[in-house]
């Protein structure tokens, strides 16, 4: 979920900055100042988890795991999925430096619903139906992530429309491989630390099965 | 591939005395004028004005080839596929010129983030942009992430060692997906846990919710000058590419 410099039009770059710079503000607001260090924890391990790459025929998916990030950091998602954006542009080369702002809002938004969805309906109940939620809501944030960014491209400019076709395609069987991912980790999550999850400790079910896996 | 923008930080040019929050507004705002030129001659100035830049500030050439498959993987599928959506009227060979420009836009922005970026200490540029206003928080957070990367990095590669070990090899299937899965949740956890005593090690070092540094900043003319300098650029590139529109 990259865009280069140089593609989208003025408009569409500006939405995205202001999407950004809104997104980021409601996602600091109030923030104390001893909650910093967890959020940018955080931020980094969602960063560094970007590294792990899928290999896929002669190329490779990388992970960004939007829904987790929404249901672990809630509201702060937006402000961390800046930085990781930031980072990945800066240090790791992936993706555009004036499109930070429009990458920012495509991965956050669906991820911020994501994560309200999550707290709202799935919140304590047992570990497997919230690790099945979370794979089923990972679908839909890289879906709508997805289609965010071809509606940016063709916002940009109707003849980019093929361009986003293709891109939708090559980036659909992400949403699988990231529901593959996700699914487990929250599963990992509900045993070892229900409480990352939102929910209370005793409204967890942690008999379900082994927290080591394999 | 390791995230590190300012391996040549330590080089000596006239971009890395800039000083480092100036220096991000003024190509800074090159970088914008970049992203939307129209006009291809003008795309390739500005590329060959990124690429000046760049041997000035004196980084390696190899250095920044290998960090720009990303960029061109993204790119060269516009040759195809910009010719075959263009809308009716427009004929092959302009749709081809379009996409040119696009690359050409696309890689100078890309270049000028090496002078940028790269000409001082990834943190010390972070620092600086708290000189213009950027909120305290959110440069707190870009500091304490950037710290931490580094350390959940070593994490991650302890972790894919031990995976070796055992023989692991990723492949597209539910038992890589599942053992990535495990190791996020792993490192999660570990590093929430991690936390809590981060933020008590950093009171007991005097942390106030401010972050202190002994570098002054001063700010000298010449850094004014290189600002505005840039600022010229910017201006003579927009003048430029109004002209050029038909």
């Amino acid at each position: 979920m990259h865009i280069s410099d140089g593609v989208l039009s003025a408009p569409v770059l500006a939405a995205g900055w202001a999407t950004c710079s809104v997104g980021v503000i409601a996602s600091t607001w109030k923030l104390d100042d001893d909650d910093l260090p967890q959020v940018a924890v955080m931020t980094s391990v969602f960063f560094v988890a970007s590294f792990l790459h899928v290999p896929w025929g002669v190329q490779s998916f990388h992970l960004s795991l939007p829904a987790l990030m929404g249901i672990v950091l809630g509201k702060r998602v937006f402000v961390a999925t800046a930085v990781a954006v930031l980072f990945q542009a800066l240090l790791t080369a992936h993706g555009g430096f004036t499109t930070i702002g429009v990458t920012t809002t495509i991965l956050a938004a669906p991820a911020w619903v994501a994560g309200l969805i999550f707290q709202r309906y799935l919140a304590g109940r047992t570990v497997v139906t919230q690790s099945l939620g979370a794979a089923v809501l990972s679908v839909g944030a890289i879906l709508v992530a997805v289609l965010l960014q071809g509606l940016a491209l063709v916002a940009s400019g109707e003849e980019f429309f093929a361009l986003a076709t293709w891109q939708v395609l090559i980036l659909l069987p992400l949403t699988v491989v990231e529901a593959l991912v996700t699914a487990p980790v929250v599963l990992f999550l509900g045993q070892v630390k229900p409480a990352l999850l939102g929910s209370r400790p005793e409204s967890t079910d942690v008999r379900d099965a082994d927290a080591s896996g394999d | 591939m390791h995230p590190e923008i300012d391996r040549y930080a330590d080089l000596q040019s006239p971009l890395h005395r800039w000083d480092p929050g100036l220096k991000i507004i003024g190509l800074g705002a090159l970088a914008f004028t970049f992203a939307l030129l129209q006009g291809p001659w003008l795309c390739g100035l500005a590329l060959t004005t990124a690429i000046l830049l760049l041997a000035i500030a004196r980084i390696p050439i190899a250095f920044v080839v290998s960090r720009l498959r990303w960029v061109v993987l993204f790119m060269l599928p516009l040759f195809v596929l910009l010719p075959l959506g263009r809308a009716d009227g427009v004929s092959w060979r302009q749709a081809e010129v379009q996409a040119t420009v696009i690359v050409l836009r696309g890689l100078a922005v890309t270049l000028l983030l090496f002078p940028m970026w790269g000409t001082a200490p990834f943190h010390r540029s972070l620092q600086a942009l708290g000189e213009y206003h950027v909120p305290r928080q959110l440069l707190q957070l870009f500091l304490f992430s950037y710290r931490y990367l580094f350390v959940y990095l070593d994490q991650l590669r302890r972790l894919r060692g031990a995976l070796r070990a055992r023989h692991f090899r990723p492949g597209m299937n539910r038992h890589t997906l599942r053992t990535f899965g495990y190791g996020v949740g792993m490192l999660i956890v570990t590093s929430f846990e991690q936390t809590q005593r981060i933020l008590l090690a950093m009171r007991a070092r005097g942390y106030r919710g401010q972050m202190q540094t002994l570098e002054a900043t001063k700010r000298r003319s010449a850094d004014w000058l290189k600002l505005l300098g840039a600022a010229t650029l910017c201006v003579a590139f927009m003048i430029g590419d109004h002209l050029w529109m038909p």
